[in-house]
């Protein structure tokens, strides 16, 4: 999972796990997005695109739209240091024990997710946001 | 005074058990997954419906993860002894449903030490070793021994037709097949069988040539050897094999059809010689899969039912080469 977050880098790692090339990325966009374009937003060499584009992305990467508009800068994320601190307080919880069929290293999606499975299951409220717009 | 306590479905199942076992190493994945079976009469080949019934049996709600995660297919987690399961609400079904079996599996293995403290369990923080046990767990559970057995000779070994009818991933079928027909059977057909497979995304934007093909898969059954010093093991492939090294299989590519050779000079008698067949699966054209199956000459009639459903193209002779 990409260790930062910011959208370069966010959108080179999610094609490199995808095993896509650049050419495949924008055939599968049915040519929202150009190969040339693509490559010069991973490299950092052109602003955030607009929503249409990352929507686009989204679905061929199989990831939330919320989570390239964070890296982009559209709209807030929690902050960090917030879902760890939650994340910490479920390991924290004795009564509480999961275990995943994934990667062990979970990413910030993935703590975030247990935090809000943890709140849905105990009923207690870790996390400063509404679930449902998580 | 004595106060009764109420166990979950699923603790009372796991209390039943392991009444008699104190030890993880003598839980049988075969006999553990019959006991769920019977307990909760579910067929030989259960679907997701079947294991959504089978949750609310044994009492476990079960949750879709979120799409924005889908590196994690599964999870289970507890609250207390409040067990749930979540599953990826993006997987095709097939992996929902080994992913529920699967973790069906994780969520008894720590319901065994829950209602037996002295049981010393698996650790299911172990992935390396946690998986290996509740994937074995999930073919037993997913493809019954004696109906899989009985439906494949009815089928003549057709693995990709047995997968159809099962509603079962091939790749789920070929690592089931060994356990089903051990070479202690003594039993013919003896076969091999790979399965080459492209990565999904290259097929889906249609990008997948036949390069991308590698053996990914593969059984050997009823004593099937690829043993240093034999033929099988310098003609058939290996798992991490190329298809287009094999000039049968690239031909059957090309023609977009099954085909068939017959790989002689394997041994000093006609009858250790072998039958290949190779049926490509090519979505829209584009090359994804190949089912290759190498069957002894002696069990050739064991598979007529495989053979009438593909009528591959006759390659005819090939001497020690695929």
């Amino acid at each position: 999972m990409p260790e930062n977050d910011s959208l370069p880098t966010l959108l080179r790692e999610l094609r490199e796990r995808s095993s896509l090339t650049l050419r495949e990325v924008a055939t599968l966009t049915g040519g929202s997005v150009s190969n040339a374009y693509l490559s010069q937003l991973e490299q950092g060499h052109r602003p955030s695109p607009n929503p249409r584009i990352l929507t686009e992305l989204a679905k061929v990467y199989r990831v939330s739209v919320e989570r390239l508009f964070e890296a982009a800068g559209y709209v807030d994320a929690p902050e960090p240091s917030e879902i760890d601190r939650a994340y910490e307080q479920v390991l924290a919880d004795p009564k509480f024990r999961f275990g995943t069929r994934g990667p062990k290293d979970l990413s910030q999606d993935a703590k975030r997710m247990f935090v809000e499975l943890y709140e849905q299951t105990t009923g207690k409220k870790l996390l400063n946001v509404d679930p449902d717009e998580a | 005074m004595w106060t009764p306590t109420r166990l979950s479905p699923l603790d009372e199942f796991a209390s039943a058990f392991i009444a008699d076992i104190d030890d993880h190493t003598q839980v049988r994945s075969e006999a553990l997954a019959s006991a769920v079976r019977s307990r909760y009469d579910l067929p030989p080949f259960p679907g997701i419906d079947d294991l959504r019934v089978l949750c609310g049996a044994l009492g476990i709600p079960l949750w879709n993860l979120p799409a924005a995660v889908p590196e994690t297919w599964g999870t289970n987690f507890a609250y207390g002894d409040e067990v749930h399961i979540g599953v990826q609400s993006g997987l095709r079904l097939q992996a929902q449903e080994s992913t529920i079996v699967h973790e069906i599996r994780e969520a008894l293995e720590n319901a065994f030490h829950r209602v037996k403290p002295a049981y010393v369990p698996l650790s299911t923080h172990d992935n390396r070793q946690m998986n290996g046990v509740s994937d074995r767990f999930a073919g037993y559970m997913l493809m019954e021994t004696d109906a899989s057995r009985a439906l494949l000779r009815e089928l003549g070994f057709d693995f990709a037709e047995f997968a159809r009818r099962t509603g079962r991933s091939l790749p789920a079928v070929l690592l089931r097949l060994q356990q089903l027909f051990p070479a202690s059977a003594g039993s013919t057909p003896v076969i091999g069988t790979w399965l080459f497979d492209a990565d999904w995304p290259r097929v889906e934007s249609r990008q997948a040539q036949l390069t991308d093909l590698e053996a990914r898969y593969a059984a050997k059954l009823h004593g099937f050897t690829q043993r240093k010093g034999k033929m099988t093991g310098q003609v058939f492939p290996r798992i991490g094999s190329r298809l287009a090294d094999f000039s049968v299989l690239r031909e059957a590519v090309r023609r977009e059809r099954p085909c068939s050779a017959t790989i002689t000079g394997m041994g000093l008698l006609p009858d250790t010689d072998y039958l290949v067949l190779a049926e490509p699966i090519l979505p829209r054209g584009v090359p994804w899969r190949m089912l290759v199956t190498a069957v002894r000459l002696d069990g050739v009639p064991d598979i007529a039912p495989l053979l009438a459903r593909l009528r591959p193209d006759d390659l005819g002779e090939r001497p020690q080469g695929l």
